[in-house]
């Protein structure tokens, strides 16, 4: 069934989910996968106002983004959109689970397969792709299982932990989605 | 600094947009230069887009008009995104009119922009994506230093047929070992 996984479900961001959320993004082993910025300490109303933006599509690279709940309704991360290129197909996905008792558990890359089917099946995208740190193994491992491949190795395109770090694409095309 | 052998950089004048306008709508260009769609843009928007360049105008967003020695306009180039944290910018350029092609002129602006960007924005990486049926740009991106980084498959929709987009970039280190060479 759509947005319904094995493990988890997606379903839209509730204002119940702003007070999990600033834990998830105060937790520096979670942040410092996430985004290529500076991590910043957030509050209950940095996170609200996110939310507030992200609902009103304000945030315009966030085009859709949904939550990650298991089966007995317990918040744990993030999935969806960053950019849609209509024209040519392309979506730009990000993902993250923010609580880390969730992790290595194959949770998220179970929420990223009912993206893609979305994705696919849904809303008729030739290509999926995402950005991971070159650093971030366990997530390069789970995207593979999804059955994404590294398309380019970004060298040294961000500064983290003192130094130049490589970032890895990766990305998935229609016809391989349909042919697995 | 901005002025080559052939070529030279500089500013851009609101007397130049209509030269700059007629080449950048050639179908060569349009083709090749954005994942947008390829139409032809009225001069009205290039104005448009001046006057709040002009407005706004911060050292961040930069744009050179190109031209030969002679004062000829032949294109233009500058930075997409400038990443300051992460030290990495992506970069564009085009050059118009088919007989200023193959002539070096692309590859001279594009190395004095390069320059520019590390010996002065004290950047780390300067990127750059181009398609993969422009055969020309990539083997002139490559004689200013750039190496292939990666394939990415079926980004752009063009010519009835999806086709691959490269991306292309130059490390500092790479930038000064091939200044040291000299």
């Amino acid at each position: 069934m759509l947005f319904s996984g094995q493990l988890v479900n997606l379903r839209a961001f509730r204002d119940e989910d702003i007070k999990p959320s600033v834990d998830f993004m105060n937790d520096m082993e979670i942040i410092l996968n996430l985004d290529d910025d500076a991590p910043m300490p957030q509050s209950y109303e940095t996170q609200k106002e996110w939310f507030e933006e992200m609902r009103k599509n304000k945030k315009s690279y966030k085009d859709f983004f949904w939550a990650i709940e298991t089966k007995d309704a317990k918040f744990i991360g993030g999935c969806g959109v960053n950019r849609m290129d209509g024209k040519n197909r392309l979506a730009q996905v990000g993902i993250f689970i923010g609580n880390q008792d969730y992790l290595g558990k194959g949770y998220g890359t179970d929420a990223m397969k009912v993206l893609l089917e979305f994705l696919f099946e849904e809303y008729n995208v030739n290509k999926v792709k995402l950005l991971v740190f070159d650093y971030n193994k366990r997530a390069i491992k789970s995207y593979e299982k999804c059955g994404f491949q590294t398309e380019a190795i970004y060298r040294d395109s961000v500064f983290r932990y003192g130094k130049y770090q490589d970032m890895r694409s990766m990305a998935i095309l229609k016809e391989e989605y349909f042919n697995r | 600094m901005f002025t080559g052998k052939k070529v030279r950089l500089r500013e851009l004048h609101k007397e130049d947009l209509e030269v700059i306008n007629k080449l950048g709508n050639e179908e060569e260009v349009i083709i090749n230069l954005s994942t947008r769609l390829p139409i032809p843009r009225p001069l009205q928007v290039e104005e448009k887009w001046h006057e709040e360049y002009i407005k706004e105008y911060k050292d961040d967003f930069i744009q050179f008009v190109i031209e030969k020695l002679d004062g000829t306009i032949i294109g233009k180039c500058g930075t997409g995104h400038v990443d300051w944290k992460n030290a990495c910018v992506t970069i564009w350029i085009f050059i118009g009119n088919p007989e200023n092609r193959g002539k070096g002129y692309g590859s001279e602006a594009l190395s004095l922009l390069v320059n520019f960007i590390f010996e002065e924005m004290n950047m780390n990486r300067v990127q750059l994506y181009v398609f993969g049926f422009n055969e020309r740009a990539v083997s002139s991106y490559k004689k200013v230093g750039f190496v292939v980084e990666g394939v990415n498959k079926q980004e752009l929709f063009r010519k009835g047929k999806y086709n691959d987009v490269y991306i292309m970039s130059i490390l500092k280190r790479e930038h000064d070992a091939a200044k040291g060479a000299i």
